[in-house]
Order: C-alpha cells, then structure tokens, then sequence
C-alpha cells in the first residue's frame, strides 16, 4: 500500500511537477490495473477495481494545480483548513473588486465589463507569477519557512478564482 | 442540494444590504473572508454610545446563498440588540433558523465571525478591550 500519491506514481513528492510524464504512468497504470483482465477472479477483480479508483484519484489529485497544492501542503504539514485567516487589506481588495465587477455586470457596458477583465487579468498574472516563484523557490531550496507562504498564497488564488467566475458569468450575458 | 425557503427568502429579498461609514466612532466594521470558497462578507453595526444598543446594521456578501442568507438573517438579529446581546448570537442558531444542511454551516460561521469582528471593532473605537 502507497502512503502517498507521490508513491504510487514512484515520484518524489513535490509542488512542481511534469503532468505529461505523470500521465503516461497513469494510463500505464490504468491499463496494467484494467479489470476487463481480471474477469472470472473475483479476488483479482475486486483488486483491480481499487486499484483503478486509488489511480484515478492519485491522478486527479496530482495533475491539477488547485488539488496538488492544498494536498502537498498537508503531507509537508501545513493543511488547509477553516481557520486560516487572510489579511483585512487583501479581504478589502477582493470586496472591491467583487463590487467593482458586480457594478459594471449590473450595468450592460460591454465596453466597462471588458476594461475590469483587462485589470483583473493584470492581477491574476501577478499573483500566478508569485505564487510559482514561491513554489519553485521552495522546490530549490526546501526551506520550511516558504510553506506559510506558499499556504497563503494559494488561499488567495481561490478570492481570485470565485472574482473570474463572476466575471466569467456577467462575460456570457 | 436544495435551499431552505427561509434561505430563498432571504437570498431573493436580501434585508439591510449596504455600507455604514466606517470612519464613524460609534460605526463597528467586520470584513470576513472563507478561503474555501472565496466568499467575502461585510458586516457593520451603528452602536448608540449611550444606550449600547445597535441601532442599525449593514452588510454586503459575495458568497453562495447561504452566505447572503446568514448575514443578512444576523444584520435582523442584530438591530434593537445591546452590543453584549449581540456577542453571544451563535452560528447554530443561524443554522437552525435557516435550516442549513452541513456542508452549508461554515456560511453561518462566518457570519458569526463577521459579528464579532464588527463588535470588535467598534470597542477598539471605544477605547475598549476586544472580547473573545
């Protein structure tokens, strides 16, 4: 039994990592566990249907960048949970810009709408780069004291996620 | 997941929506955040400084529907309230009131947070110590 989904991919556990390689070990896995092989054995069966399902969650988890994050952060321990807390200056950034969007949605002006998805771009960009400087920054050095960091940066990638939904949904009005 | 009609009612007919000045003495301000979501939440309270009693009460939430529901459900509770009645609102009673299924209750967490933050920040005003 794998204690992690690093280990069962055989990689090293890691904020950064190659999704093409991490998915051909997948589909090998997926394949080398098909239960189609394993009909007429009940035992072998059941075996390779979790197999199958630990695989797909493993590749789930580590393959997209808002699950492989919070999930690496609890291995390294430093879980996500309720009680993490951000900044009342960013919490007043994110009403703004949640009023501003909800404003100019509200409002009918392509024109308006276009020029706030414009500058919230700007600010997804900023908060991409520093969140991947940190990470690889941590990948290089392995210094524990980036990890709060790290956790606070992702926690507010999801403000950030939520404002470009809305925009998203007032963008297809 | 379907809402409870006192959600819905709340949601679709939101009470006390807005902004107090927050630069007033007597005006408290909670700015509440749940990062699993995204939700933000503003929660301010007009405190008459002789009496104690909230007079008025605002919010603004961008946040699901149970969000919405729970702070503008505790802006109600919170008008004609002492600022010590008003310390003791609990989130279980948001949830009761709402009928909140589980996975829902963190809104009405943060909505009590946004309470207490509001008090908070209104005794800091008043030369007063937070409470806990």
């Amino acid at each position: 039994m794998d204690s992690n989904y690093f280990d069962h991919f055989g990689i090293a556990i890691s904020f950064v990592v190659d999704t093409e390689k991490l998915r051909k070990q997948y589909l090998k896995f997926s394949k080398l566990n098909h239960p189609d092989f394993a009909a007429g054995d009940d035992q072998a069966y059941e075996n390779a249907l979790m197999q199958t399902s630990i695989n797909n969650q493993a590749y789930k988890t580590l393959s997209e960048t808002n699950q492989r994050i919070p999930y690496v952060l609890g291995l390294l321990g430093h879980s996500v949970g309720h009680e993490d807390k951000l900044p009342p200056a960013f919490l007043m950034d994110m009403m703004e810009w949640n009023e501003r969007i909800m404003d100019v949605g509200m409002s009918d002006d392509k024109e308006d709408l276009n020029q706030v998805t414009e500058d919230f771009e700007k600010l997804e960009g900023e908060y991409e780069t520093k969140l991947n400087g940190l990470l690889e920054r941590y990948e290089s050095s392995k210094e524990t004291s980036l990890l709060q960091e790290i956790k606070e940066s992702y926690l507010q990638r999801k403000y950030l996620l939520r404002i470009r939904d809305s925009i998203n949904k007032f963008a297809r009005l | 997941m379907a809402y409870s009609e006192k959600v819905i009612d709340h949601y679709s007919n939101p009470r006390n929506i807005g902004t107090l000045n927050k630069d007033e003495n007597n005006v408290g301000t909670g700015l509440v955040g749940a990062p699993e979501c995204g939700d933000v939440m503003r929660l301010q309270i007009q405190v008459n400084e002789e009496s104690g009693i909230i007079e008025d009460a605002k919010f603004k939430t961008f946040g699901c529907g149970s969000a919405i529901a729970s702070s503008s459900l505790a802006t109600e509770w919170l008008k004609g309230k002492t600022v010590q009645e008003a310390m003791e609102i609990d989130n279980m009673a948001i949830v009761e009131e709402l009928a909140l299924p589980p996975v829902k209750i963190h809104c009405s967490v943060l909505a009590e947070d946004a309470i207490k933050t509001a008090i908070n920040d209104y005794r800091s005003k008043q030369g007063l110590e937070a409470i806990v």
